[in-house]
């Protein structure tokens, strides 16, 4: 399929230019499809890897902030707890410290009475007191009885414990609180400290009713017989009070109660001031798990009950306040009301007690639970612009890429063209020299290969142009030559006799002869003229070699052995002729040039025939009296030209009425056939004597003999001149 | 025609093989021309040669008028065919042929 979808692009037979343009095309769509898929891809990665990290993000970083407050805060919480117990303890330790003096105070006076005078303290009842003021109220059961004197003694000497008391009221007079003594006899010596008031409040129930030795705090702590501390309960100035009480004794044992009151108020100011958040609670455990002091009024934690958190249902509380209990410090998670808080504990070694401050988990919490869903907000505030900034960009790249589809479709288009004009503009051109015009030059100026290929054509238009003028010229100046040739060679045959019956009014003899030249002028050439009345010279002869050189050797030949001839006074004397004749042929010959001749003169009225052979190919005789032709004996003289002063002998014989002498050059015994076989003098002699000759005219004989030759040459090219005579004897015209 | 040349100090043969016809006549006439400066004793062998035509017998003649001055000449193996036109022509009377 792809190799059929290629071959379709690419191999599909078209024209350069549909070709380059689809390449073009092509390549450049594969690159954007690869530019395309990639953005995608990369845009498609980015968005995955965003969603699933975002996610991640707003998790871990929720996380990592949850971590870092739940830190901090428990670490705040546990600061506070520790800052809180230390200054919760400083204040519970003076006043067990002070109690501890006061009873002290008490029993010192009590076993030194000796040291001590009788000391009047003012009576609530008589007149109003200012805080801080010490003052002796008598209790109800007192005041029913009535003092004796012994307890009015006792009143006025422990009456000075007012010393112990005034200068220590002073400490407690921010707080409301109460220093007081409670004898067994029903009296209290007390100082009250009322912030903000003129006079100590004092309801006329207290004043009536009010018996120290029934209160829970002088019970308490006459049953355990030591320093303690009282739950709360509500003092006699309607506030909820907090009272370290210690118990005292004279030489009888049990006298009293020592007390310190304070207002749980006052403490509980420190305890509101360690509060964080609206959910905060902070409590004060004893020795026992009880809950001494609470900011909670209500629920687990309230100090209103004396609630025992150790027996506490809630488990989470329980084990914190195990703990608690023993000594430890740090923090833990609690469930209360189903809500988590986080519990910060520490101890108050000093009391064996504990403090422990707790806040809602939920609380401290909200500003992450927030910050979270911000961070989850904004990453997907971010994730939505996000994507719709991939939307854009991939409308955006939607349209670019069309658009650089378009913008490269024609680009592709006339970058083609621009690449295939130049080829368009060389096939024009190319197209009309071709069509013949050589003078049309291409002119391209692409600078390229192109161009290159246009400045060839040019060099060749330019050449073919050179060679067809050269060639016009050469082909002329060959015509020319071989009209020249033409000329020569028919101002050579025009030389030769061509006019026949030749002398006619000589009926002795009858002679005829043919030269059929090879292709250029040959060397060959025969000649007869009546030398005087009766005697006729023939001759045929032979130059060597052939083209111009030999034909005008031939015509110096023919004129010298002319002029030589038909200055002849005696037939006897043609071989002087001949001698003659090859002298002046010699003369200046530089060339080396020769030539053969058969010379003969007859001698009409005897047909004696004289004639010297000078190296030419021996002539055929035809004795009519044997009816049948036969090679003349001659001699073998030398060739003409080739020496001079050389002699030449003459020969001679008598022709018979009807006797014919054959005449030739080698051209006809060395005549080629197709096989390149020589004709030969053995087929001459047999074609002659088969041509019946003794009925024939001369010029029918040698019609014959041509005929046979050209049946035996065939196609094979003429490589000679051929030239042939034959001469008749008719006998003496006067027989 | 193939022109077989074969020098030995001032001893010079020509074997010759063929046809010395017009065209091939032109060949030889060159070797003669210009080989022969040194040569004073020039021999041809015609054992190869089948035909000679007039214009090769120019040749021979150029050969044999030049070593007449120079040296000496002398033509081996001839066949029949060839001595017969040597014999017609002439030749064979101013030729060194040796059988």
């Amino acid at each position: 399929m792809l190799k059929k979808l290629h071959a379709k692009w690419f191999l599909q037979k078209g024209s350069i230019r549909s070709r380059i343009f689809r390449l073009l095309l092509l390549t450049s769509m594969t690159i954007f499809v690869i530019m395309g898929a990639l953005m995608a891809y990369s845009l498609y990665a980015v968005n995955d890897d965003f969603m699933s990290q975002s996610d991640q993000l707003s998790d871990t970083s929720a996380n990592y902030m949850e971590k870092v407050t739940s830190k901090e805060i428990t670490e705040r919480l546990t600061d506070v707890a520790q800052t809180r117990a230390k200054s919760i303890e400083t204040e519970l330790w003076e006043i067990t410290n002070n109690t501890s003096y006061l009873a002290s105070g008490v029993e010192n006076i009590l076993s030194h009475p000796e040291y001590y005078g009788d000391r009047q303290l003012p009576d609530p009842r008589f007149q109003p007191i200012v805080p801080g003021e010490v003052y002796l109220h008598q209790g109800a059961r007192l005041q029913a009885a009535g003092e004796t004197p012994a307890i009015r003694r006792e009143i006025g000497l422990i009456s000075n414990v007012a010393a112990y008391i005034e200068p220590m009221a002073r400490q407690y007079r921010h707080y409301e609180s109460s220093l007081f003594v409670g004898s067994k006899h029903g009296y209290i010596i007390a100082a009250d400290n009322v912030p903000g008031k003129d006079f100590v409040p004092m309801t006329e129930e207290f004043l009536q009713t009010y018996e120290p030795t029934e209160r829970g705090w002088y019970k308490n702590t006459q049953d355990r017989g030591k320093i303690t501390f009282n739950d709360i309960y509500v003092g006699a100035d309607g506030y909820p009070s907090f009272t370290c009480s210690a118990p005292y004794n004279d030489e009888n044992g049990f006298a009293g109660v020592v007390a310190i009151a304070c207002s749980v108020k006052s403490i509980s100011d420190i305890m509101e001031s360690s509060l964080m958040g609206d959910t905060g609670i902070s409590f004060v455990m004893n020795n026992r798990g009880n809950i001494m002091l609470s900011t909670s009024h209500d629920g687990a934690l309230s100090d209103v009950k004396g609630t025992n958190l150790r027996k506490s249902d809630n488990i989470s509380l329980s084990s914190a306040a195990v703990k608690m209990l023993a000594g430890e410090k740090g923090w833990q998670l609690v469930e209360l009301d189903g809500e988590e808080y986080f519990l910060a504990y520490a101890p108050m070694s000093k009391i064996n007690w504990s403090f422990g401050t707790l806040i809602a988990k939920y609380e401290v919490m909200t500003p992450i639970v927030i910050a979270r869903e911000n961070i989850v907000a904004q990453v997907n505030d971010f994730r939505k612009m996000m994507k719709g900034h991939i939307v854009n960009v991939v409308l955006v790249a939607i349209i670019s890429v069309w658009s650089a589809l378009v913008l490269l479709f024609n680009l592709s288009s006339w970058l083609t063209n621009r690449f295939v004009e130049p080829i368009k503009k060389l096939t024009s051109g190319v197209q009309e020299i071709a069509d013949g015009n050589l003078e049309k030059k291409i002119s391209l100026r692409t600078g390229d290969e192109l161009e290159k290929l246009a400045k060839a054509f040019n060099n060749m238009t330019d050449e073919l142009q050179n060679y067809m003028d050269h060639l016009t010229k050469a082909t002329m100046e060959k015509e020319h030559i071989a009209t020249e040739l033409a000329v020569a060679t028919d101002i050579q045959e025009s030389m030769l006799p061509h006019t026949f019956p030749f002398a006619p009014e000589h009926t002795e003899f009858d002679i005829y002869a043919t030269m059929q030249a090879a292709k250029e002028v040959g060397g060959d050439f025969y000649d007869f003229y009546m030398v005087d009345d009766e005697h006729l010279l023939v001759t045929i002869a032979d130059v060597s070699g052939k083209g111009i050189p030999a034909a005008l050797f031939m015509v110096v030949a023919r004129t010298l052995l002319k002029n030589s001839g038909m200055a002849i006074d005696n037939v006897d004397e043609l071989a002087e002729v001949v001698e003659r004749t090859n002298d002046q042929l010699c003369q200046n010959n530089d060339a080396m040039m020769f030539v053969t001749a058969f010379v003969g003169i007859l001698h009409l009225p005897t047909g004696q025939f004289n004639y010297v052979n000078a190296g030419h190919n021996p002539p055929l005789l035809y004795r009519a009296s044997e009816n049948s032709f036969e090679y003349l004996k001659v001699e073998r003289n030398f060739v003409m030209g080739g020496m001079d002063g050389i002699s030449y002998k003459e020969q001679k014989l008598t022709l018979q009425k009807n006797d014919r002498l054959l005449l030739y050059t080698d051209g006809v015994t060395e005549a080629l056939n197709e096989a390149k076989e020589l004709f030969g003098e053995k087929r001459l002699l047999d074609a002659l004597n088969n041509a019946k000759a003794g009925e024939k005219t001369t010029q029918e004989l040698l019609q014959d003999l041509k005929n046979v030759l050209n049946d035996y040459v065939g196609q094979a090219q003429q490589s000679d001149d051929m030239t042939m005579l034959a001469l008749l004897y008719n006998g003496s015209a006067d027989k | 025609m193939e022109i077989k040349k074969e020098l030995q100090g001032s001893k010079f043969n020509i074997s010759l093989v063929g046809r010395l016809d017009a065209i091939s006549a032109g060949d030889l006439d060159k070797v003669i021309q210009n080989e022969l400066n040194d040569v004073d004793e020039l021999t041809f062998d015609f054992s190869g040669l089948d035909f000679v035509a007039s214009a090769g017998l120019r040749v021979l003649l150029v050969a044999q008028k030049r070593m007449n001055k120079q040296g000496t000449m002398k033509i081996t193996n001839v066949n029949e065919d060839v001595m017969d036109v040597l014999e017609m022509t002439g030749f064979s009377n101013f030729l060194d042929i040796v059988d």
